[in-house]
């Protein structure tokens, strides 16, 4: 057998082995590269932001200390579709005379959708309770239920309740905007 | 002893791979290892690549009629290295078709299908067919034209079959039709199916390849022995990178992989195969009729009967290529009719004049249809996308109703077999004057019914009678007339613009046009000339040429053979206000 024997063909034998090792690295690298970046997309792309008002109810509907619900309806792009009026999310308002808080439904905690209780609002998962504001004053939740800008637009009794319809990160003490 | 050592024995005393490892990289090569040995393994790594990439595109592939080219034209376009991936995949499944066609050459040339490897050589013509298989299901995938028109003709070529025909062409559609669910099918095969009968059947070849060992050339010398790694494994590695350098190389430079418009069922498309299935394709084009099945179906059966059989028929001892020649004979007319009918029917497309107009057509469509993509797509799909974009709705709408007569920029007939006048510039005040020059002009109304019913307005007539009373019109009048007019084209919003030109056509062109409902002679044919060029004037003309709007009903009598029809019974009143709006502004901004 040629192979065992001499130094020169154990270097060389050294030399293929290192070539072998070098080219598979790069192979693998070479051909799952693109694909990993691919799969990692998302967590690389930047997105959200934007300023978008959204109409969710006539003021007049609107009562002092009676919260209500509303959806928020908009277009939506969801990847390579685009949906006219599509339900986005929805918002608890609370009208506080010329002014409406609007609280976002979903629960700071772990994202669950929270309803109106006795004195306030409840999360029905872990249960999270919050106070007609919004403040958190017990349960696991981590902050305040959060609250989005709202604005009123229009005159009289057509006035048109606005909100600026944001996500926010689950499970963090912070406010933290998600796109 | 190093931690590195102690660690590999702790593992090895309790999996035991040191001997796996040994077993697997000191095979022995008898003969000395060759470059001609590197096929399978680079065929490893192109199976490597494309699962690696092909995972990567699952995670963004949406199968369905609706969805499938919105996710891919997304993935292609919107996803970092998207479009890297897909040209990978792409040229990649190119290169696996490519290295297979020279494993087989290469185990055929070396007699490596001899007793007692016949059974591997089964298992890799197996794996030849799963191959062309991930080829069929993948390419139409992507739910576009290009694929969608081409395995459309595989599946039906799968119906022509004898007797059980219709049943697998129904099983492999996933109905009677094209669908959601043919999709769903071929994406199954495609991602499951085949990879679990490619690996099993690999696994097989491998081991019989262990078992049996390499197949060294008739005239190697035995006595020179290398081991598998890294001596071959090395020069395996190397065919590997290659691969993959030329690959990526086709990848860089196409900028990834064509996508073609989205699958329309209602277009006419000039559908052809992937080039490894242009040869299948050309092949079909001499086969009439009943005899079809022979170049679909019996010419192929018989090619692959031959493989699967040639261990059994060459039963000559040895390996060296001489006695065998007979034997491998098919093999070489196969590999040189798939050359030939390759390069016919490449030649034949390049020469092919109407193929190339519809191919340039369907990539305006497909770079059309991308553009509007951007702009997201509608939940009901790419294809109600198109149809909603005057662009793409007015150019289909035109060519499938306007273009067997009129001509307009590049649509329409060739100019000698136009049989209405040409739009092209048609509401300019150019045209206008073009006519007042020549009204039967081939490209105005000189090939229409009404031909020699308006007369030049700047040279005489031909009847010497009618000559001695004519006066041309003044120039500056004509220009005032074509001004006017081409203003009511450009739809100018001021209806009281220019009232002299108006004040001339009263004058001079009522006599036998219509202007503002006015008329000196009701029995005359002459179109109405205010909006002349509007889309309104262009909606009516399309909907109903005989309302006044335009011509009066007169126009339209039987006897003038060849009058525009009225397409308000055929076509719904969206589709002729779209059709009016894109000819008239079409017509305008072409020369």
């Amino acid at each position: 057998m040629e192979h065992s024997g001499d130094d020169s063909s154990s270097d060389r034998r050294v030399a293929l082995k290192v070539i072998v090792a070098v080219g598979s690295v790069i192979f693998v690298g070479g051909a799952a590269a693109p694909s990993v970046a691919v799969a990692l997309a998302p967590a690389l792309t930047k997105s959200g932001g934007g300023e978008k008002w959204i109409r969710v109810a006539r003021l007049s509907d609107l009562k002092e200390n009676e919260p209500r619900r509303a959806g928020v309806i908009s277009d939506m792009t969801d990847a390579f579709t685009r949906y006219a009026k599509e339900n986005l999310g929805a918002v608890w308002l609370l009208r506080e005379g010329d002014h409406v808080r609007a609280l976002s439904v979903t629960c700071p905690h772990l994202g669950c959708g929270v309803e109106k209780s006795e004195n306030g609002f409840g999360c029905p998962c872990h249960t999270s309770a919050f106070d007609i504001t919004g403040k958190r004053v017990a349960g696991p939740a981590p902050r305040d239920m959060d609250s989005l800008e709202t604005r009123i637009v229009g005159d009289g009794a057509d006035r048109i309740v606005e909100v600026q319809f944001k996500k926010f990160r689950q499970g963090v003490p912070e406010r933290e905007e998600i796109g | 002893m190093s931690w590195l050592d102690r660690l590999g024995d702790w593992l090895d005393t309790r999996i035991g791979y040191r001997e796996l490892l040994k077993e697997a990289l000191e095979e022995p090569v008898p003969g000395g290892a060759r470059w001609a040995y590197i096929f399978g393994s680079v065929l490893v790594g192109c199976i490597a690549l494309q699962a690696i990439t092909g995972w990567a595109m699952m995670a963004y592939y949406a199968p369905s009629a609706t969805t499938a080219w919105a996710s891919v034209e997304h993935f292609t376009f919107a996803v970092y290295a998207g479009w890297l991936v897909r040209g990978l995949h792409h040229f990649g499944a190119h290169a696996m078709i490519v290295v297979v066609g020279l494993h087989v050459l290469q185990v055929a040339l070396f007699g490596a299908y001899k007793a007692p490897r016949e059974v591997n050589w089964w298992l890799g013509l197996g794996l030849l067919g799963i191959t062309v298989g991930f080829g069929l299901t993948g390419y139409l995938l992507p739910w576009d034209q290009k694929g969608y028109w081409a395995t459309r003709v595989a599946t039906n070529i799968a119906g022509t079959v004898p007797i059980v025909g219709k049943t697998v062409q129904r099983i492999l559609q996933g109905g009677p039709e094209y669908g959601s669910m043919t999709l769903t099918r071929f994406y199954t095969l495609h991602i499951a199916i085949l990879p679990a009968l490619l690996v099993a059947l690999l696994a097989g070849h491998l081991v019989l390849f262990r078992k049996h060992g390499v197949t060294p050339g008739a005239s190697a010398d035995l006595k020179k022995v290398d081991t598998f790694f890294p001596v071959q494994l090395a020069k395996d590695v190397g065919g590997v990178l290659l691969m993959l350098a030329i690959v990526l190389g086709l990848a860089l430079r196409e900028h990834g992989a064509p996508l073609d418009a989205p699958a329309d069922p209602a277009s006419d498309y000039p559908a052809r195969p992937e080039w490894y299935f242009l040869s299948l394709f050309q092949m079909l084009k001499y086969f009439p009729g009943p005899l079809e099945v022979v170049g679909s179906i019996v010419v192929p059966g018989v090619a692959g009967l031959y493989l699967a059989l040639l261990p059994i028929w060459d039963s000559v001892p040895s390996r060296a290529l001489g006695p065998r020649l007979r034997y491998l004979a098919p093999l070489f007319a196969i590999g040189a009719g798939v050359v030939i009918l390759t390069a016919i029917s490449v030649r034949a497309d390049a020469r092919d004049v109407p193929f190339q107009k519809a191919r340039a057509l369907a990539t305006r469509r497909a770079e059309a249809s991308i553009s509007l993509a951007k702009k997201g797509i509608p939940p009901d799909g790419p294809l109600a996308m198109l149809r909603r974009d005057p662009e793409t709705r007015g150019t289909a709408l035109f060519q499938e109703h306007c273009a067997s007569c009129h001509r307009l920029g590049e649509l329409g007939p060739e100019a000698a077999k136009a049989t209405a006048p040409d739009l092209t510039g048609w509401g300019t005040p150019q045209w206008v004057l073009a006519m007042m020059d020549n009204p039967d002009d081939p490209h105005k109304f000189g090939r229409t019914p009404y031909k020699g019913e308006m007369l030049s307005l700047v040279h005489p007539p031909t009847d010497p009678q009618a000559a001695k009373t004519f006066h041309p019109m003044a120039e500056p009048n004509r220009l005032a007339i074509a001004t006017f007019l081409g203003n009511e084209a450009a739809e100018v919003s001021d209806p009281q613009h220019d009232p002299a030109g108006a004040k001339l056509i009263s004058v001079a062109c009522t006599s036998c046009h219509r202007f503002r409902g006015q008329t000196d002679d009701d029995d005359s044919i002459g179109p109405e000339l205010s909006g002349w060029g509007s889309t309104a004037w262009v909606r009516a003309q399309i909907a109903n040429p005989g309302t006044n709007t335009t011509y009066r009903a007169e126009a339209l009598k039987p006897e003038r053979k060849g009058h525009m029809p009225r397409f308000d019974e055929t076509l719904d009143a969206e589709d002729v206000n779209l059709l009016a709006a894109w000819v008239r502004s079409k017509a305008r901004s072409s020369k």
